[in-house]
């Protein structure tokens, strides 16, 4: 489709957010979401291209999950190594950062897949027909899964918050 | 109309019901009290739900590496950085010592004297130099192995070292051997072996001692007292600038071009991190103290040393640390200079711990070994 660029502009940015905070890998997510959108150019149409690309972009999360998970596991441990010979963060902002994010993501990954992508898509600008759409849903649930989806995220980060700070003390 | 459920107010305040049903929605949540509870309630889980999902964000992507100006490593609030443990801490549980040994040479002679010490290094620096900004460390790059293998460490208390006739000797001898790692001629450099008795009381620094076949242990040193000066964070009064200003002459710093490079540290040997001038002790490997790092002695102003506090109970047996003179690293700590110079600041990441130093150098490390960097 000639139109790929539009698309680039408008929706990498989102759907490498979404596949970041889904995979918590931002150098991984950028392969997905060009994988996404090289698919896209082999599309004659789109009809609701945002669902479509965030459904295609969470397929291709989901084969590749699949997918030898330990060859994976392992580069994303090079990777950490490279960003962390690359980074200046101030440290001690790096290290109340560090234990967010991992609350954070221990706190998303103890939802179910198709909480965890609504509520992610959600977050991206997704209504709830495109929601519906991308994962195959009635829009009519699509409410309750992520009302479902945020009273857990929310709830289990709390549980894991008060862990931690209990370890703290 | 029926009281609402929870996925039709989050619908609701999403924005995705028609009209006509969100009307009706406002107009029951006027006359219920309960379901405007819940609507309050959906509200808060909104909010709080997309707090945690942004928290998710890796912020880090856009940070684009500093040229490697060791001096302007910003630094905040040192202290709640350092002593809120962050998790990864103590899963990692790796240390680093860092130890910078401050010297005025009575204080030195009196220790040396009285074998309370160990020891201590000192490359005395030009005064002017002190508040030298680093060059580029791009221009310092990191030298590889003058150092052998097993010379980085310290010395340390050993039993098989007489204490006193021989302080004088291994004293010279490490002198020469410092000087020789530093491959510097800018000064002397003292090191002084341990009085065995006073093992315990000892804090620690690295002196260097070629001893490709033993182990490296731990240095023993006695604080020395003018240590308290230096603080683990900037000085933020002028009263502790004023104060790091009057002691960083006498700092004892080894080039950091000639520390780069990656040391392999025996966690059953690691005793303690020091910040600049924080007291180190030696933490016995017994089953209280192993793993625990030494706290800066009770007289140590609060600031000071409190990059001794970690926790390394389950240190892995190849605990990496990396000196690096080109980049700011995640640092739980930076060493701070007077003016804004950074120092140095060290912390660890995953299995590995990181030193970035200053491109002044540090006088660093316990028992570790210079390795070839791992990939």
């Amino acid at each position: 489709m000639n139109d790929v660029e539009r698309l680039f502009r408008e929706y990498h940015a989102p759907l490498v957010r979404y596949l970041t905070r889904r995979l918590g890998d931002r150098d991984w997510a950028e392969e997905v979401a060009q994988e996404t959108f090289v698919r896209a150019l082999r599309q004659t149409e789109l009809t609701n291209e945002r669902a479509w690309l965030f459904a295609v972009a969470t397929n291709l999360i989901r084969d590749e999950a699949r997918k030898d998970a330990r060859r994976r596991r392992h580069l994303e441990l090079l990777r950490e190594e490279a960003k962390a010979d690359s980074i200046v963060e101030p440290p001690e902002t790096d290290a109340e950062r560090a234990e967010e994010r991992a609350i954070a993501r221990k706190a998303i990954e103890a939802l179910t897949e198709r909480d965890r992508e609504a509520l992610l898509m959600k977050e991206e600008g997704l209504d709830y027909h495109e929601i519906a759409e991308a994962l195959e849903l009635s829009v009519a649930s699509v409410g309750t899964t992520l009302s479902r989806a945020r009273r857990r995220l929310v709830e289990a980060y709390e549980e894991l918050r008060k862990n931690q700070d209990r370890r703290a003390v | 109309m029926n009281h609402l459920d929870e996925g039709t107010i989050h619908a609701w305040l999403d924005g995705a019901l028609t009209d006509e049903q969100s009307t009706a929605i406002e107009a029951h949540i006027v006359a219920c009290e309960s379901c405007a509870g819940m609507v309050a309630e959906a509200r808060g889980i909104m909010a709080a739900a997309s707090r945690v999902l942004r928290a998710l964000d890796d912020d880090r992507v856009n940070v684009v590496p500093k040229p490697a100006t060791p001096g302007v490593v910003p630094l905040t609030q040192p202290h709640r950085g350092i002593r809120r443990r962050a998790p990864w801490i103590g899963a990692v549980a790796a240390v680093l010592l860092a130890a910078v040994v401050l010297r005025t040479s009575d204080l030195s002679q009196d220790r040396a004297a009285s074998q309370e010490s160990a020891v201590t290094s000192q490359m005395p620096l030009a005064g002017s130099d002190a508040v030298t900004p680093p060059p580029p460390a791009d221009a310092a790059p990191p030298a590889e192995p003058e150092i052998p293998p097993a010379v980085s460490t310290s010395v340390a208390a050993n039993a098989a070292e007489p204490a006193p006739q021989s302080a004088t000797r291994s004293r010279s001898a490490a002198k020469q051997e410092v000087g020789r790692v530093a491959g510097t001629a800018t000064g002397p450099v003292g090191a002084a072996a341990v009085g065995g008795a006073s093992e315990r009381r000892a804090a620690a620094t690295i002196t260097a001692e070629a001893a490709p076949s033993r182990p490296a242990t731990l240095d023993v040193i006695q604080p020395p007292r003018s240590a308290e000066l230096l603080q683990t964070e900037a000085a933020k009064s002028v009263a502790d600038e004023t104060r790091l200003r009057s002691v960083f002459t006498s700092v004892t710093m080894t080039p950091t071009e000639r520390l780069a490079g990656c040391y392999r540290l025996d966690p059953a040997t690691i005793v303690a991190s020091v910040g600049a001038g924080a007291a180190v002790q030696r933490a016995e490997p017994t089953a209280a103290t192993r793993g625990r790092v030494a706290r800066a002695p009770a007289s140590a102003p609060p600031s000071a040393g409190v990059a001794a506090r970690s926790d390394f109970s389950d240190a892995r047996p190849a605990l990496i640390i990396r000196l690096d003179t080109t980049r700011a690293a995640l640092g739980l700590t930076v060493i701070r200079l007077p003016g804004d110079s950074t120092f140095g600041s060290w912390g660890v990441v995953g299995d590995s711990a990181r030193v970035q130093l200053g491109t002044r150098g540090i006088t660093m490390l316990g028992a570790s070994q210079k390795i070839a960097c791992p990939e």
